[in-house]
């Protein structure tokens, strides 16, 4: 049975040069997410939110002194479901492709909001705006609701990588 | 035992029963009325092609029954008749056809003008299929996305064969039918054949089965929705196979519309699957050799055969006992509710032939609407649809074709063209009625379409589509005038809901804050696609707070942006017509954001930033725009600059009216004494333990700081402020308030006040505009506007007592002379006053002004606080 929970993470938006961004070493219990070729996701636990924005910004410093490296865990919100094949996710959801391979990162519309999502074998992670995460929490109730979706309380992000 | 409900009588249910057998069996023969004329309308393809089956389940209207499985608890009824359908005084309108000629809307009721207006709520009312249930919006549809490489439509023996051709090779395949496999076949070796292949594609895990799910049409993509019962289904295939079968022909003739009238697949599946006979004293017509298998099944079930009228080649297979009328030719049915009689024309003589039911077997029309659809995708046909009245084999060959990608049209015959009966029963079109829009000139079948509504009803034109082009062929012969007219979506009927499926908008974005406000009574309103409070219950209150105490304000919706990087005064300096570069860390300024035709499109403050860099705002709506905008400049000039948004990042509240200090000062690290903080100065302070981008700004006129803040903090923020300002007369304040408070002050609001051509000139806010930079966005066109005089520009009015209606026609003797954009009571001022376009009367711009009865004088400077003192406090 599919469970929803609103993780909490430290969310780290890095834009620099794409080399830089290349070149960057992931946190250790990090995980990291091209969104664009001179921007960069680090997503990790929210008790290691000043610390993962301190690595990121020294693992950029020398690379490419102009990078933008800004907290912006306060502007993401990410509704996960934990479940087996957690595609049909995106399956009822959105209009982009399942990927085909494990851990994935996808950026598309979901629930009809700009989103990204982390799929995992066992997990989806949709990271959107905070602003919309009480539209798309209640999206994917509904829309899993013939599926048993149970919603848990929220919870740390567990390890992404 | 099962039951549905049919206007109030109770219907057992059988195993299999569709509502359509269900009914039939017990007794009902009236299953609509005509959409035109209200005749009666009975069961005739079965295969949810024709419109004649539609009713009202569980209050849908226009649910096809014979293709609906009956369920226990249903509520069924007609759609039309007055007072019901059985007995419907409507149906006289049949005896005043003549008055409802062809083009009826195009000829009549046209004056006197109100005539129509009159008249069409009654038309509305009279016509029809059944009412839409208009007193709760049906429950939202839920949609699933599938992307497997083939798409097929229809699960006969050419979609299913073609489904494991493509498997074999590797592709992935969905194959979707509108039913269950098979159901629709009669046993017989076609559906053994089925069963066969059936078995096969659901051993091959390749391959997903959707069965009761209906191709609604064929898009871009392609990408092809399917609805069923409990979701739509979204499939974006790679190339998609259309094995939708072939529908039978229908017959045009004298009486055709009447019940007993059958298809023959019809006929024989109700007596073949559901055990019920059609008529007891059937006549077959046709030109296949499917006569003999129905003349077979009927007989064996014991139904009598009255007459056979078929062509001399097929008379000679039937049996002595078929009662062959050996190149017998269907001329008319008649009867009152139902068939009586049919004549038929043979050998020169007409035969009348007693009969409750007329079985139809005039050959195969390919039901091919989807395919038609996809004009330029990868779609292919396969079977019937390519080859109507195909074998078995040649079925399976041209499935492995389809799936190969490759398939061939046959050449397709017309049937004669029609000279009397209901051409199209969707919408009541008779032969009668194309030879007199003929007669009007409407001379090719997309005319004909156009003028007469045929093939434009539920059915698409799957049974009257090819009767168009007959008529037209033989009066026009070939070429683009008697060819096929465009097919569109909905290929089969839907329900709103259907269409909706998946969009559940408008998504709300909400701040930080929209629970906080909640509990504090606030009536949420919409400023773009966000959520924001217009009062708290009492917004004259709140005024006053801002004017006399302190007021709390949530403008967390502001957009909020940072830019950096190396080019980045660059990038806004050609960007902004104010200044950039002179901006040192703990001043704003004020900017306009204009296009390149000079004119606003949205205003915000600019902020340099101690550790480089600068942040922006932008108003609420904006802000998707302004990203936008900022990302497209900044590529289109190749400058090295980041950009993020940070609105939903970051929250901002305004404290703002002259208590404001006594409010924040004890929960500020830093002095805010107006040396130390100075108006539109900015710093980087800490507030009650948050640390904070603070910007002295004035919207509402008043000594005012604006917090923006990491947006977690929001609510410990907004309570430390609260309680901070107890005291203090502190009030949440709404948009409501907010909006008459910048009012008075002549602060614009990009949307309201302005326009797609509101200049800085026209807004006097030449100010804000450096023309003696080197280049800005919109400077060329503002260089060149700059020549010419000013036509309109935008004022403030006083009105004294009055405040006229937001939009009022400003007028000077009688003249426009523009119109209001912001107008209220100014509380504080004790008079009306407004802001509003005003345009130059004989040369000049008036000085004073009419809107809506009441006098009004321009005035100069801002209505509250002219010297800005307040601000400046």
């Amino acid at each position: 049975m599919p469970e929803l929970r609103l993780s909490e993470a430290a969310v780290v938006q890095c834009l620099g040069r794409p080399s830089a961004l290349d070149a960057l070493e992931t946190p250790s219990g990090a995980g990291s997410y091209r969104v664009a070729p001179d921007e960069l996701l680090v997503v990790g636990a929210p008790s290691g939110q000043s610390a993962l924005v301190e690595a990121t910004r020294q693992g950029l410093e020398q690379s490419d002194p102009d990078a933008l490296v800004i907290d912006m865990s306060d502007g993401w919100s990410i509704v996960s479901v934990h479940g087996p094949a957690p595609d049909y996710v995106l399956r009822r959801l959105s209009a982009v492709a399942p990927p085909d391979s494990r851990p994935a990162f996808v950026q598309a519309s979901i629930a009809e909001a700009p989103a990204r999502a982390i799929v995992l074998d066992d997990a989806v992670h949709l990271l959107v705006s905070a602003t919309v995460a009480h539209h798309v929490r209640a999206r994917v109730l509904a829309a899993c609701e013939d599926l048993g979706i149970e919603e848990l309380d929220p919870a740390p992000l567990g390890v992404l990588s | 035992m099962p039951s549905l409900d049919f206007e109030g009588r109770r219907v057992t249910l059988a195993p299999d029963d569709t509502i359509a057998s269900a009914l039939f069996r017990a007794g009902v023969r009236t299953f609509s009325r005509s959409f035109k004329f209200h005749r009666r309308r009975g069961l005739y393809c079965l295969a949810g092609d024709c419109p004649t089956c539609m009713m009202t389940v569980d209050g849908d209207p226009g649910v096809r029954t014979c293709v609906t499985p009956a369920a226990d608890g249903q509520t069924v009824a007609r759609g039309a008749g007055w007072p019901s359908a059985e007995r419907d005084l409507l149906s006289s309108f049949w005896l005043l056809r003549r008055l409802l000629p062809v083009g009826f809307y195009y000829k009549t009721l046209i004056r006197p003008r109100a005539a129509w207006r009159l008249a069409e709520p009654r038309i509305r009312r009279l016509t029809g299929l059944g009412s839409l249930p208009l007193d709760a919006a049906p429950p939202p549809r839920e949609v699933e996305h599938h992307h497997e490489e083939l798409l097929i439509v229809g699960a006969g023996v050419a979609g299913l064969s073609a489904a494991l051709a493509a498997a074999e090779g590797g592709t992935s395949v969905l194959i979707a039918d509108e039913g269950m496999v098979g159901e629709k076949l009669p046993p017989g070796p076609t559906r053994a054949r089925l069963e066969e292949l059936h078995v096969r594609v659901r051993e091959r895990e390749a391959i997903t089965v959707l069965e009761r799910a209906t191709a609604i049409g064929v898009y871009e993509g392609p990408f092809v929705p399917l609805a069923s019962a409990d979701r739509v289904h979204h499939v974006h295939p790679e190339r998609v196979i259309i094995a939708t079968g072939a529908t039978e022909r229908h017959g045009v003739f004298a009486g055709n519309d009447l019940p007993g009238v059958w298809l023959g697949r019809g006929a024989a599946r109700m007596l073949g699957s559901h055990g019920v006979e059609p008529g007891k004293r059937v006549v077959l017509a046709g030109s296949t050799a499917e006569v003999a298998e129905h003349l077979e099944l009927f007989q064996k079930a014991g139904v009598e055969v009255a007459a056979c009228a078929v062509p001399e080649p097929l008379a000679s297979e039937l049996p002595a006992s078929a009662n062959a009328l050996t190149g017998g030719e269907l001329l008319a049915v008649h009867g009152r509710r139902g068939v009586r009689k049919a004549v038929i024309a043979t050998q020169g003589k007409r035969e009348s032939v007693r009969c409750d039911a007329v079985v139809l077997s005039l050959g195969l029309v390919p039901r091919d609407g989807l395919l038609r659809q996809a004009g330029g995708l990868p779609v292919v046909g396969a079977g019937d649809v390519v080859a109507p009245g195909c074998t078995l084999e040649e079925a399976c060959v041209s499935g492995r074709a389809a799936a190969g990608g490759a398939n061939e049209l046959s050449e397709r015959e017309l049937p004669s063209p029609c000279t009397a009966g209901f051409a199209c029963l969707c919408e009541d079109v008779r032969a009668t009625d194309l030879e007199d829009a003929w007669a009007e000139g409407f001379r090719s079948t997309e005319l004909l379409k156009r003028y007469t509504t045929a093939t434009m009803g539920p059915c698409q034109g799957a049974l009257c589509h090819e009767h168009l082009r007959a008529f037209v062929h033989e009066r026009a012969g070939d070429g683009p005038t008697s060819a096929a007219t465009t097919a569109r979506p909905p290929a089969r009927p839907i329900s709103v809901a259907d269409a909706a499926a998946g969009i559940h908008l408008p998504h709300e974005q909400r701040t930080a804050l929209h629970e906080t406000h909640l509990a504090l009574g606030a009536d949420m309103g919409w400023i773009g696609s966000w959520r924001r409070a217009e009062s708290y219950g009492d917004w004259l209150a709140e005024y006053w707070a801002v004017r006399r105490d302190v007021g709390l304000l949530d403008n967390s919706t502001l957009g909020k942006f940072r830019v950096a990087g190396p080019d980045a005064t660059e990038f806004l300096e050609r960007l902004y017509p104010c200044h950039i570069a002179d901006l040192t860390p703990g001043r704003t300024r004020y900017a306009l954001l204009l296009n390149e035709a000079g004119s606003l499109l949205d205003d915000g403050m600019i902020c340099a930033l101690s550790e480089g860099g600068y942040y922006l705002t932008f108003s609420s709506s904006a802000v998707d725009h302004a990203e936008t905008l900022l990302r497209d400049w900044a590529e289109t000039w190749a400058l090295d600059v980041h950009i993020l948004n940070q609105t939903a990042a970051l929250g901002a509240i305004n404290v703002t009216g002259p208590r404001t200090r006594e409010l924040l000062a004890p929960l500020c690290s830093n002095a805010i004494d107006s040396e130390a903080f100075p108006f539109m100065g900015m710093r980087e302070l800490s507030v009650a333990g948050v640390p904070c981008i603070a910007m002295r700004l004035g919207f509402v006129g008043e000594l005012g700081f604006e917090l923006h803040f990491p947006s977690s903090r929001s609510e410990h923020l907004w309570m430390e402020l609260m309680a901070a300002g107890s005291e203090l007369g502190v009030m949440p304040v709404g948009l409501e308030a907010t909006k008459l408070l910048r009012l008075e002050k002549a602060h614009i609001l990009v949307g309201q006040d302005t326009d797609f051509d509101s200049t800085p000139a026209k807004l006097g806010f030449e100010w804000g505009v450096k023309m003696e930079k080197p280049d800005f966005v919109g400077k060329a066109a503002l260089e060149r506007l700059s020549a010419l005089e000013l036509g309109q520009k935008l004022a403030m009015f006083d009105f004294g007592d009055a405040a006229p209606p937001e939009g009022s026609t400003l007028t000077v003797d009688g003249t426009h002379a523009g119109h209001l954009t912001s107008s209220q009571l100014s509380p504080v001022l004790e008079r009306g006053i407004a802001l509003g376009w005003l345009l130059r009367v004989n040369g000049s711009f008036p000085e004073t002004v009419k809107a809506a009865g009441a006098s009004g004088r321009v005035v100069a400077e801002p209505f509250y606080d002219p010297k800005r003192e307040r601000l400046r406090a």
